[in-house]
């Protein structure tokens, strides 16, 4: 893992990397996936030299967003960046990248009552109770709010260090994968670190972090000859960028498309190598999407790994029901909460009839006297 | 740490010349398994030779150093390690330079069966050679994990043809126990490489130890499943233990807790 290298530095000397925090269990140095919602499931953060995959949902509407969130916040920590995409173009991406919100205090931050404010006199008994915030960020500063509604600004992409490669003119030669364009991207990346002082054995007067973001590994666009090669070839680079990542001040987010290999191993596999898996699950052209428990929500989020570095056993899972939304302006992961009954549901309106039928006339297993019941006892 | 090493009956039973082989299915971590073996190792002052292809050597001292013994004070002497991703690392790096003639240890742009060989011979050089030297003590060689062999490119048959070279590494050192970790996956699927070398293991293992998942789902209690199986009658007469020995297990930051199926009491 990301360790220092062996050079006594004086303690006045350590400067904290920006957009940073370490890790309470293991001294780990975590760094802000973009939403502070999505840190707070995963332990706190992205831990240094480890890679978080993104199992996308079948239109990658969803998963492009959390990663358009992670290259953002790299941007505004100040972090270089490597874009890296075959099915979009990089500089396509960091045209759209959300902009940050810039305010001290979150609106959506729910408001701590003091006790004289607001003093029950009729609910007395719900007086004590916990607020339960079905959104919970980390409450300390760490990782930034963004506005989708805005793109980031020209001047803050000049500023921001940041590197692409689109898979376009590979003129490297190799024989460790049947396509050139995974060894052409772990060379640049490799370049990219050695070229940024990254590497752990490198002594840098300022440490920085290096954010890699690859988007739709394994795709169409990256196939070779036969199905058994392009998944050789997945699991090889994956493998490869592991090594890169243990011995370097970086980290990496994947995203890949599982339908792709839904009759393989070859996510599993992929999940094994990675640190932290997150599967998107998406209603849109399911029936969850007409489901009135699921109204409010516009897919399912499963932590499928956490990271164990350094450490017998990885954060616990908290929730194991999660939930996104994307709204105009944010995308926020929640805790699954069932909405409250309020008016005349399907479910309800089933229960009356078969209520009615059964208190009806012959004890409601006849269904000729009432057409509207389908029930034939 | 105590508990498994007693479950798993290493502090008890003679492991010298004997395969360990301990199969994480997807979805778990049996690491903990390992370190119960090097902190046996530790304690018993054993020779300890790492083969480390899925964690760092930090992570293990990191995790030694918590549960209460240091790995890095006995590194190259009675701790030996092999770290491939630091190799797999370097060979990147000499891609990207000018000196890509440099002659590496091991070098995975190299055929298959020239690959195995040179890991064989490196293992052969850093540990075997080593521990002839201490003709007397305990050696242990721990390998984590083979499944990783596939994703540098291998297939079965170079696998297979690894395992029988490291095997053959016990006629020659009688005081070494071998211990491999290998994950497997659901192989409803497909046919899959890792599940078959995973298979010949069971077979060929004194002793076998399965790390699984709760099938049920998750559980703030329990991590998961432990299976132990002894192969030898002898060994199983001789302690009283069943073919099948399984355990519920969970993991806390110090140590691991074990309990009985179906109770909650700890054993």
């Amino acid at each position: 893992m990301a360790t220092a290298p062996n050079v006594t530095v004086p303690k006045s000397q350590i400067r904290a990397i920006p957009g940073t925090k370490p890790a309470t269990r293991n001294a780990q140095l975590l760094v802000s996936s973009g939403i502070p919602s999505l840190d707070h499931f995963i332990g706190g953060g992205v831990p240094i030299g480890s890679i978080l995959l993104v199992e996308e949902d079948p239109y990658n509407t969803y998963a492009k967003v959390i990663y358009k969130y992670f290259i953002a916040e790299g941007i505004e920590c100040t972090h270089s960046v490597f874009v890296a995409s075959q099915d979009a173009k990089p500089e396509q991406i960091l045209k759209e990248l959300p902009a940050v919100v810039k305010e001290d205090e979150p609106k959506h931050r729910p408001k701590v009552p003091s006790a004289k404010d607001d003093e029950m006199i009729i609910a007395w008994r719900y007086q004590n109770m916990k607020i339960v915030d079905s959104s919970p960020g980390d409450k300390s500063i760490f990782g930034h709010y963004y506005d989708l509604t805005k793109n980031i600004s020209k001047e803050a992409l000049e500023k921001a260090n940041i590197t692409t490669w689109n898979g376009e003119n590979i003129q490297c030669q190799n024989s460790l994968f049947e396509n050139a364009a995974y060894y052409d991207l772990l060379l640049s990346i490799d370049k990219t670190i050695q070229k940024g002082n990254f590497s752990i054995s490198q002594t840098a007067s300022e440490r920085n972090i290096l954010r890699i973001a690859i988007q739709c590994i394994g795709s169409r666009m990256w196939m070779s000859d036969t199905e058994e090669k392009t998944s050789k070839d997945l699991v090889k680079f994956v493998y490869m960028l592991r090594a890169l990542l243990r011995e370097s001040y970086a980290v990496v987010i994947l995203t890949i498309p599982p339908l792709n290999y839904e009759e393989t191993t070859t996510v599993q596999r992929v999940e094994h190598l990675s640190d932290i898996v997150v599967d998107l699950e998406s209603f849109a052209g399911s029936a969850k999407e007409t489901n009135p428990v699921f109204k409010d929500y516009h897919g399912l989020l499963n932590v499928k790994k956490l990271p164990a570095f350094n450490t017998l056993v990885s954060q616990e899972s908290l929730y194991s029901d999660l939930a996104f939304k994307l709204r105009r302006k944010k995308f926020l992961i929640e805790i699954l909460h069932l909405p409250p009954e309020l008016g005349e549901t399907t479910q309800r309106e089933q229960d009356d009839l078969g209520c009615c039928s059964s208190t009806g006339r012959g004890g409601g297993c006849s269904s000729g006297s009432r057409g509207q019941s389908k029930l034939d006892f | 740490m105590e508990e498994i090493r007693e479950a798993i009956g290493i502090d008890k039973a003679t492991t010298s010349g004997s395969l360990i082989f301990i199969e994480e299915h997807h979805h778990s971590d049996a690491n903990f398994v390992l370190q119960a073996i090097i902190a046996h190792c530790k304690e018993k002052n054993h020779m300890l030779n790492l083969v480390l292809f899925h964690n760092t050597f930090g992570h293990f001292h990191n995790v030694g150093m918590k549960l209460g013994y240091n790995l890095k004070k006995d590194l190259n002497n009675t701790v030996n390690v092999i770290e491939p991703l630091k190799v797999v690392s370097k060979n990147i790096h000499l891609q990207n330079s000018d000196n890509i003639k440099e002659n590496l240890e091991f070098d995975i742009t190299n055929k298959s069966t020239h690959l195995v060989n040179q890991l064989v011979k490196i293992i052969k050089d850093e540990c075997i050679s080593k521990a002839k030297e201490m003709s007397e003590q305990k050696v242990y060689l721990i390998i984590d994990d083979l499944s990783h062999l596939f994703d540098v490119g291998l297939n079965v048959q170079d696998i297979w043809y690894f395992i029988r070279c490291i095997r053959s590494f016990i006629n020659d050192e009688p005081l070494l126990t071998l211990c491999v970790t290998s994950h497997v996956f659901d192989s409803s699927l497909e046919f899959c490489e890792t599940n078959i070398i995973a298979n010949v293991l069971k077979h060929s293992a004194d002793l076998v130890i399965v790390v699984r998942p709760l099938e049920t789902g998750q559980s703030r209690e329990i991590s998961g499943k432990l299976a132990v199986y002894w192969k030898s009658e002898s060994e199983r007469l001789r302690f009283k233990w069943s073919e099948e020995m399984t355990y519920l297990y969970k993991l806390h930051d110090r140590e691991v807790k074990l309990f009985a199926p179906g109770s909650s009491r700890i054993m």
